[in-house]
């Protein structure tokens, strides 16, 4: 028996009728007659047959992926962020970074820091990140460097509101990018801390999707993948794609290690340095991060009041300072239209700022200063080690700052006279020399005084 | 949930595992629940609005049945219009109409100030509500009986395939279907499957792709230069249509699995001759409507040519602002609504000629399509004076000549989408190919399938008629 579905036909059933909804009389549509076993049977047959269909069709692409997420698995690439600082606890030496997967810095740097309850905590972008715990001596156990983490005034503001009291440092080594205090500079999100701090790159299905759709589009790329996680290339102490390929990521205090190879001649050191014609052209062009601007936004340079004086109520001894940019910068700056005026005004006024609410400042934006040039830059705003122990030192000329981290002028002679130390990584202690040592968390700490004046 | 999340597909999976398990009423239940799960899980306030609004209209349509009396029937369908047409204007029009209000106010030289609310709008609000209208409207007018079984009337509205972006389906065509046993039909799921991977391919692929693009270019229309916004339009033309006929695939690809088959929505529109043509390819369900409920209402073609003529320009000036209320809709269904007339007055039997030479024929799909593209530009643009700005633009960069910028991505996705489409142009879909062989079908689906992996943008894109 059939029925027809509509009783009109009109030119909406478009060019070929035959193959259109309305108006076609649909076959097999047994109304309130009793189905027999028999055609009941068939039918489950029939059900049962399509569901086999479709699986069948799809087991050779989901072993595909299947075999594809083991071994990014092996590779700690899809690992959650708990995992990876439990691997990263056990094991000293072991340094993570995500290749494919986003990174999730921001949840596992607070992660971290809800963990350990560090004493010294390094705050800022991803210039702050060459700040290591064997720089502090006896205090590095306490010490935790969440670089990465503070993108804006606003993350920062959001990390306070969310870091509970018992986990307030003692001490905040604290990095204003300049640019925080130009309102024109167009981030990503002025909530990129208080939404990526919820999410870990693992759980999100597009992160599988993009890896699974590299190797489908780069085959060859699954020989790697392949050599890196059960190959001879594998390296246990590598947690992540670029860990493994690049030889680079988080160690467990928060700071980042690279693979940098020492030039040996002046022309390998030339090719290395940053060339400072692209910072130039940031500047003309009003690129990100240096936006066009008048000068200092108020409302910023009160929101990072906000800041400090929210830490300050904890108890908290805010260093702060400005992370450096390579040489020729400030020509750029003051040649550029629309530049000048902010940064002359950074150099003046939070300088100002930070000694009317009490805190030591250090304006460390240019390498010159320490005698340094721009061997010690890594690329156009971010510093290699040896910088950041020659800027601590530098800091404990303060004697605030000598009384708050008594090992550091000490630790920070020794490696800068050492012959081992080079313009990119200074000769530490190896932190790994005594991996039974207590991994801190509260009260491990002592050596940090409890007030600071 | 959206249909481009895995969890769709696993949520599809377990209902259909369910669903032929069950005796008839038993689907039902289960496709009530599923729907109501699907839709909440967007967000589950908006669900008591659904449930409320079709509790209303399927009341309303038993009383309807239940009263002789033309005028009594009247005033019940006037409780459905202004339940349905209130719910929708207040959620999508009131802050529209108070701004509008206001500027009025202010011309004549009284102060005021829009009130406006800070309101979301309901998910698939415009059309479940136009799809609840065909049912009570169509019990006014005795074309059908009105349904006492609550289940079957609610998932006739919540059917979770259709449920947010259509195809709006008629109660006469779609309700009956869950009146009857339905029985498991091979054909009819492997060709569901297939409908759903053209989907998937049409909006991962090529509308999720060339979003960017359109989305840089309009996205800066004063910066753009007019060669990016020309091949942004051409690229708009193919997302909007891929992104939405996608959805329709999916839609109707799911449905063919339950052996529940909803309206064809689109009918290979760019290969239209004229804009009458296209009218009948494109958004098939809406058009359909508004000629069904709107048009023939107003008189229809029993009247005199300049009343038809108006009657035409109410109905595409509605059907703009159906997609937002905003002024560019309305300005590009005005659009539309003029070459529909230029089309009917200066060639009314173009319908019937079809046997002309095919580069005449090929010349006038070229033709609609640009004229379709033209329109396309206020219905991507923000405000009448960006939709201008574009214009002339690309005005201006056509008439220096000099064409610089052109989107090889664009045009090769553009051109091997239309060959496709052009060889399949008298089936279904484009993926009606269970004429093949099974080995070929196979090969065929797995190369879809990688390509669908290898170059789907997975970066959530909504679908663009969630916004209608």
């Amino acid at each position: 028996m059939t029925y027809e579905r509509s009783t009109n036909r009109y030119p909406g059933a478009g060019p070929d009728t035959k193959e259109l909804f309305i108006g076609v009389e649909v076959p097999k549509a047994p109304e309130t007659a009793a189905a027999t076993k028999k055609a009941l049977r068939a039918e489950r047959t029939a059900i049962r047959q399509f569901a086999i269909r479709v699986v069948a069709f799809l087991a050779p692409l989901a072993l595909i992926v299947f075999g594809i997420e083991l071994l990014l698995w092996r590779t700690g690439e899809t690992w959650p962020l708990e995992r990876v600082i439990a691997a990263q606890e056990k094991n000293l030496r072991t340094f993570f970074s995500r290749d494919v997967f986003d990174h999730g810095t921001f949840r596992y740097k607070y992660l971290q820091v809800l963990r350990r309850h560090p004493q010294i905590l390094v705050l800022g972008s991803s210039r702050v990140m060459q700040i290591r715990a064997e720089m502090f001596g006896a205090q590095g156990e306490a010490f935790y460097n969440s670089g990465g983490m503070i993108h804006s005034i606003q993350d920062l503001n959001h990390f306070l509101e969310r870091l509970p009291p018992d986990a307030t440092p003692k001490i905040v080594i604290l990095g204003i990018d300049f640019w925080w205090l130009n309102a024109n500079t167009k981030r990503v999100a002025n909530d990129a801390f208080a939404v990526g701090v919820e999410r870990d790159g693992a759980y999100a299905w597009q992160g599988h999707g993009y890896a699974l759709s590299g190797y489908v589009r780069r085959p060859n790329s699954l020989g790697r993948l392949v050599s890196y996680s059960v190959g001879k290339k594998h390296d246990p102490n590598a947690i992540g794609l670029e860990a493994l390929f690049r030889r680079m990521g988080f160690r467990l205090d928060g700071s980042k290690r690279f693979d940098l190879k020492i030039p040996n001649t002046a022309e390998g050191w030339e090719r290395r340095l940053p060339s400072p014609k692209r910072i130039n052209a940031m500047f003309r062009n009003g690129d990100f991060p240096f936006a066009f601007t008048k000068g200092v936004s108020r409302p910023l340079l009160d929101q990072l009041g906000v800041a400090i004086s929210t830490l300050k109520a904890r108890h908290v001894f805010v260093i702060a300072y400005s992370p450096p940019v390579i040489s020729g910068w400030d020509r750029a700056a003051s040649t550029a239209p629309g530049q000048e005026d902010f940064w002359k005004e950074c150099h003046q006024i939070l300088p100002e700022y930070c000694r009317s609410l009490d805190i030591p400042f250090f304006d460390v934006i240019t390498p010159q200063q320490f005698g340094l040039d721009d061997r010690y830059m890594r690329d156009r705003y971010h510093a290699h080690e040896t910088f950041s122990l020659y800027m601590l030192r530098r800091f404990c000329d303060d004697p605030r700052i000598r009384a708050a981290l008594p090992d550091v002028p000490a630790i920070a002679e020794r490696a800068l006279a050492s012959p081992k130390t080079n313009p990119l990584v200074p000769d530490l202690p190896d932190p790994t020399a005594s991996p039974e040592r207590d991994l801190g968390g509260r009260g491990k700490a002592g050596e940090v005084p409890d007030q600071i004046d | 949930m959206s249909f481009i999340t895995p969890v769709y597909l696993i949520f599809l999976v377990v209902v259909w595992l369910l669903y032929w398990k069950l005796p008839r009423r038993g689907q039902n239940v289960l496709i009530v629940c599923a729907s109501f799960f699907f839709y909440g899980w967007w967000d589950w306030r908006f669900l008591a609005l659904l449930i409320t609004t079709t509790g209303i209209d399927y009341a309303v349509a038993l009383k309807m049945g239940a009263v002789k009396s033309r005028t009594v029937r009247l005033c019940w369908l006037l409780v459905s219009l202004v339940s349905n047409l209130g719910v929708l204007g207040f959620f999508k029009y009131f802050n529209f109409f108070s701004a509008q209000f206001t500027h009025v106010l202010n011309a004549i030289g009284l102060t005021a100030d829009p009130i406006l609310l800070r309101v979301v709008l309901p998910l698939g609000i415009s059309f479940y509500t136009f799809q609840a209208l065909s049912y009570t409207i169509d019990v006014y007018r005795r074309r059908m009986e009105p349904v006492r079984d609550v289940v079957q009337y609610f998932c006739f509205i919540s059917f979770f395939p259709h449920l947010v972006a259509g195809p709006i389906n008629f109660a006469k065509d779609l309700l009956q279907q869950f009146e009857h046993d339905r029985h498991f039909d091979w054909n009819e799921a492997t060709d569901g499957a297939r409908q759903m991977l053209l989907g998937y391919f049409k909006k991962m692929v090529i509308a999720d792709n060339l979003a960017p693009y359109v989305n840089t270019a309009f996205g800066d229309v004063t910066h753009a230069s007019g060669w990016q916004l020309l091949w942004a339009t051409y690229g708009f033309a193919f997302q909007i249509y891929c992104d939405f006929s996608g959805y329709t695939d999916i839609a109707i690809g799911s449905a063919k699995l339950f052996n529940l088959r909803l309206m064809r929505n689109f009918a290979y529109p760019y290969f239209a001759e004229s804009i009458p043509d296209f009218w009948r390819r494109w958004h098939i369900s809406l058009s359909t409507w508004f000629r069904e409920y709107v048009y023939i209402s107003l008189g229809g073609n029993r009247t005199s040519k300049p009343r038809q003529a108006l009657n035409i320009m109410i109905v595409f000036l509605l059907s703009g602002l159906w997609h937002g209320a905003n002024w560019t809709f309305v300005v590009w269904g005005g659009l539309h609504g003029l070459f529909y007339l230029g089309f009917w007055f200066a060639l009314p039997h173009t319908d019937e000629n079809t046997n002309r030479f095919w580069f005449i024929r090929m010349l006038r799909i070229l033709f609609t399509f640009h004229l379709v593209c033209f329109a396309w530009i206020f219905f991507r643009a923000t405000s009448l004076t960006e939709g201008w700005t574009v214009i002339s633009k690309i005005g201006s960069a056509v008439l220096a000549g000099h064409m610089v910028g052109l989107q090889i991505k664009i045009l090769l996705i553009a051109a091997a989408f239309c060959f496709v489409e052009w060889i399949n142009r008298n089936r279904a879909h484009a993926f009606d190919i269970a004429r093949w062989h099974p080995m070929a079908r196979w090969s065929f689906y797995y190369v879809i399938v990688l390509i669908i992996i290898g170059y789907a943008n997975l970066h959530y894109i909504p679908f663009i008629y969630f916004d209608f």
